[in-house]
């Protein structure tokens, strides 16, 4: 049961699942703002008191929908610079399940975005770097 | 996110059986041409077993030329699912991208034991880590709705008492 024999509607279910899921957040994260509670929910940043690569990622999404890039910019900084990317990277996965062209996400890009990821989670916990790259981790 | 499922594009004819052949079922190795099957269909052959390099297991004797002879062109789901499953752990996603990476954990694994990928152990990592991540995540929600239920959803939220705030 390997995928190259699914029909194109399974082959187009994974990346119409993970557009969902992401316009669904977005909606939520544009309703209610992540940042208004006085609970974090991430129970790395709990226990830890560190910032994941991914930290402030739905207040970035939050403040992405008011318009207010600055803001979205000093909660998760790599995830907005990369946001367009991501997009461009679901519309070419969203292509191949439906045209079987276009180009293909090699291998080593998933390395590399592993490894811009490891390098900002780790500039981000630094001291010195943390007022602009974590204000809320600041005090 | 992008393309776990395009690398075997490519070799989407293959499903049409061009050369007649019946590709092998469940990740297991057709037992032709004196190959041992694997023991439960989720293991390539050992090293010794195979005359040629390791990457190049013919799975598909009738046409290796036509599905290549690297036997890596699967290999982005083992590095999907494991960038998935780190995903679903470090960074507290949980089940979000943690079945997904059981997803493609199970599919690496078998692309590895048919011979279109040499790295099922990216696979089995993110397979396991993407369990523990989706097990702990609904622990977890099952925790919070607990407290929900119990305290209250203002009183958790805005109430200092339970709150540990951003950050430490």
């Amino acid at each position: 049961m390997t995928e190259r024999r699914l029909p194109s509607a399974a082959r187009l279910a994974p990346p119409v699942i993970v557009g969902v899921v992401a316009v669904l957040g977005t909606a939520v994260a544009t309703v209610v703002d992540p940042g208004g509670t006085r609970l974090s929910l991430c129970p790395l940043l709990a226990l830890a008191g560190v910032a994941c690569p991914l930290c402030g990622g739905l207040r970035a999404v939050h403040a992405l929908t008011q318009g207010d890039l600055p803001a979205a910019l000093s909660f998760n900084a790599l995830l907005v610079v990369t946001l367009p990317l991501l997009v461009l990277g679901w519309a070419a996965w969203v292509r191949r399940a439906t045209s079987r062209s276009g180009p293909v996400v090699p291998t080593w890009v998933v390395w590399a975005g592993l490894a811009v990821a490891v390098v900002f989670g780790v500039l981000r916990n630094l001291p010195p770097l943390v007022p602009w790259l974590t204000p809320w981790l600041v005090g | 996110m992008s393309t776990p499922n395009g690398p075997q594009d490519p070799y989407q004819p293959s499903g049409e059986n061009p050369y007649g052949q019946q590709p092998p079922a469940d990740g297991q190795q057709p037992p032709a041409y004196g190959q041992q099957p694997p023991a439960d269909g989720q293991q390539p052959p050992a090293y010794g077993q195979q005359p040629p390099a390791y990457p190049a297991a013919p799975s598909y004797p009738s046409a290796p030329g036509y599905y290549g002879t690297s036997g890596t062109e699967q290999n982005n789901l083992g590095v999907w699912s494991l960038v998935l499953g780190l995903a679903a752990f470090v960074c507290s996603l949980g089940f979000l991208t943690g079945v997904p990476a059981i997803i493609l954990g199970r599919k690496s694994k078998r692309a590895a034991a048919e011979g279109r990928a040499n790295n099922g152990g990216l696979g089995s990592a993110g397979l396991i880590i993407g369990w523990i991540a989706t097990v702990l995540s609904i622990i977890g929600i099952v925790v919070f709705g607990i407290l929900v239920a119990t305290v209250g959803w203002d009183e958790l939220m805005h109430n200092s008492q339970y709150q540990y705030s951003w950050g430490s």
